[in-house]
């Protein structure tokens, strides 16, 4: 049987190969727009090809934990993928650690002297971030991949959470607060 | 504890904030391959082997291989083993888009032979005959890198053909890495329509970049040769009823069209004045009752002088003609161009002599005639 809109989601999880192959037919030019956007700027195409390769690959070894059922539910997961590889790509391409596109403000959370928070993220502490986002309440949570995995401005997530601008920092605030803590206390051996 | 992959299951995205970017087929082949890659580098779990479609492996048992004749360094035939580089390389070197090659690599036969020499590896993928051309199409690895758009030297032999004409296109798929499709269009007095037995020989690949100075563009030599029999396609024939229409002295008849399952050809016959042989253009509007306009490509012509004047066969290759509809419509345009113009010829002491205009012959000036148009009924063919 041929691999098709109604299986390849099962199919992926089982590890299949035409699967992939299907979904990186159905959906290059989605990712490609993702990737595109975010590294735009940098404007290197190997560097972009690279990124969706990536997407793919991250879609490919961790299919099992995709949880929805739906072609839709699928897209998203998808795109939060590609938009978290690209953004990972962009930040480790400039190799520091600002926000893009969050122009001003990225200035005020970032001061100019490496803060502690980026001391702990140069090393590498993604991964460890990404444990660390179990600890949080699920709208802190949100806020907080939205802001480091995705790049958004505060703006951006305060409206799409309906909420204030100030309410979305000072979330972030202590969220960051609360990750150095963690990360600092999970020590150097995580990386 | 959840990872931020399932994390992502609980995000929700408004999907309207992303703009899809179309990828031509090239990028699309390269993060293929570039994901291909990393699994099989990570090896975890590894890629389970691609199983080929029954259809294929049908088409494929169709394939008559004969032994290959032996040579100096020419290795054993090998069938690939590996998924091809490019799926549909007919469509691929087309850019990617629709046209004349959209249904050919359904009916082609895979070939599938590898042979290695020198460092250069070639994978005679797919071929397929129409009765009048054959089309095939390879993959070539390369140790070294021989450019962007190399040439290879390679030569068909078939023993029926009093001549053929050809094209070849290349392109570059990864450093290392090209993809290429031939065609041989045959002319004889009797056409072959059933079985074609041709011999391929590969003798060398050349780097024809620009920037490369003469001594830089020698070919590699390899000597890679391949024997196959491959059947023709099916077709049916239509003559067309006498539509000679002549302008500029230029004369243009349709003589017939040959369907199969994945183009069609068009005959027709030239009639031109000796000197006037080198400034035509013929261009040609092919449509049908339908609107579908179709894309062709030039197969070449044979001919004999006869008196002052030339008398050329010549073949057009077109898409498959679309199922509903009945009527086609054929239109001949004639374009009289001046044969050479604005360049300098430089001899070897470095001399230079501009090209003069080759003249058009007295009282005739360059131009476009668009010819009657020709109305064919096609429901036979369906």
């Amino acid at each position: 049987m041929k691999t098709d809109q109604t299986n390849y989601i099962r199919r992926l999880k089982n590890q299949r190969e035409e699967a992939l192959e299907f979904v990186m037919d159905e959906y290059f030019p989605l990712v490609k727009g993702i990737v595109t956007q975010i590294l735009l700027p940098l404007a290197k195409r190997e560097l972009a090809e690279e990124c969706i390769s990536d997407v793919f690959l991250s879609v490919w070894h961790n299919a099992q934990k995709f949880k929805g059922e739906s072609e839709a539910d699928f897209r998203k997961w998808l795109c939060a993928i590609a938009k978290y590889r690209a953004i990972d790509f962009y930040r480790r391409e400039k190799k520091r650690l600002e926000i893009p596109s969050s122009g001003k403000e990225s200035m005020d959370m970032f001061p100019p002297e490496e803060s502690a928070e980026e001391h702990v993220l140069v090393k590498e502490s993604i991964r460890e971030m990404e444990k660390l986002m179990n600890f949080f309440s699920p709208v802190d949570r949100n806020i907080l991949i939205m802001k480091f995995f995705w790049g958004m401005t505060s703006e951006e997530i305060a409206k799409k959470l309906g909420l204030s601008k100030s309410a979305v920092d000072n979330r972030i605030y202590r969220g960051k607060k609360q990750l150095v803590k963690g990360v600092v206390s999970l020590g150097d051996g995580g990386k | 504890m959840k990872d931020i992959y399932e994390l992502f299951n609980d995000m929700d995205l408004d999907l309207s904030e992303f703009q899809e970017v179309e990828g031509d087929e090239l990028e699309r082949a390269r993060v293929k391959k570039m994901v291909r890659e990393k699994i099989a580098r990570s090896n975890s779990g590894g890629l389970k082997k691609r199983k080929r479609s029954t259809a294929l492996a049908a088409a494929a048992a169709i394939v008559i291989l004969t032994a290959g004749i032996g040579g100096l360094g020419m290795a054993f035939p090998a069938y690939a083993k590996e998924v091809p580089v490019i799926g549909d390389i007919f469509r691929f070197l087309n850019g990617g888009r629709s046209g004349v090659y959209d249904l050919y690599t359904k009916s082609a036969l895979d070939i599938d032979m590898v042979k290695a020499d020198n460092g250069i590896e070639v994978s005679l993928n797919q071929g397929v005959y129409d009765g009048k051309t054959l089309s095939l199409t390879y993959t070539i690895k390369t140790a070294e890198d021989f450019g962007e758009n190399p040439h290879l030297n390679s030569n068909l032999d078939v023993d029926f053909a009093e001549g053929t004409a050809g094209s070849e296109g290349l392109k570059k798929v990864s450093p290392g890495v090209y993809v290429g499709q031939s065609n041989y269009t045959f002319f004889s007095e009797k056409e072959n329509r059933d079985t074609i037995s041709f011999h391929w020989s590969v003798s060398g690949l050349t780097n024809i970049d620009e920037e490369l100075g003469e001594e830089e563009r020698k070919p590699t030599a390899c000597q890679l040769n391949y024997s196959v029999s491959l059947k023709a396609l099916d077709y049916k024939v239509l003559d067309v009823a006498e539509n000679r229409d002549v302008a500029q002295q230029v004369a243009i008849s349709l003589k017939r069209l040959s369907a199969t399952p994945i183009n069609t050809i068009l005959y027709y016959a030239e009639e031109v004045p000796g000197d006037l042989a080198d400034s035509v253009q013929m261009v040609w509007e092919i449509k049908d009752d339908l609107g579908n306009v179709y894309a062709y490509n030039e197969n070449g012509g044979q001919g004999r002088i006869s008196g002052e004047m030339l008398k050329m066969e010549y073949v057009l290759t077109f898409n498959h003609l679309d199922p509903q509809a009945k009527t086609l419509f054929i239109t001949p345009t004639l374009k009289l161009v001046h044969t050479q113009g604005g360049g300098v010829t430089i001899a070897e002491n470095g001399e230079e002599t501009p090209l003069v205009y080759k003249g058009l012959p007295a009282g005739i000036a360059t131009g476009e005639w668009t010819m009657k148009q020709v109305r064919i009924d096609i429901s036979s063919l369906q």
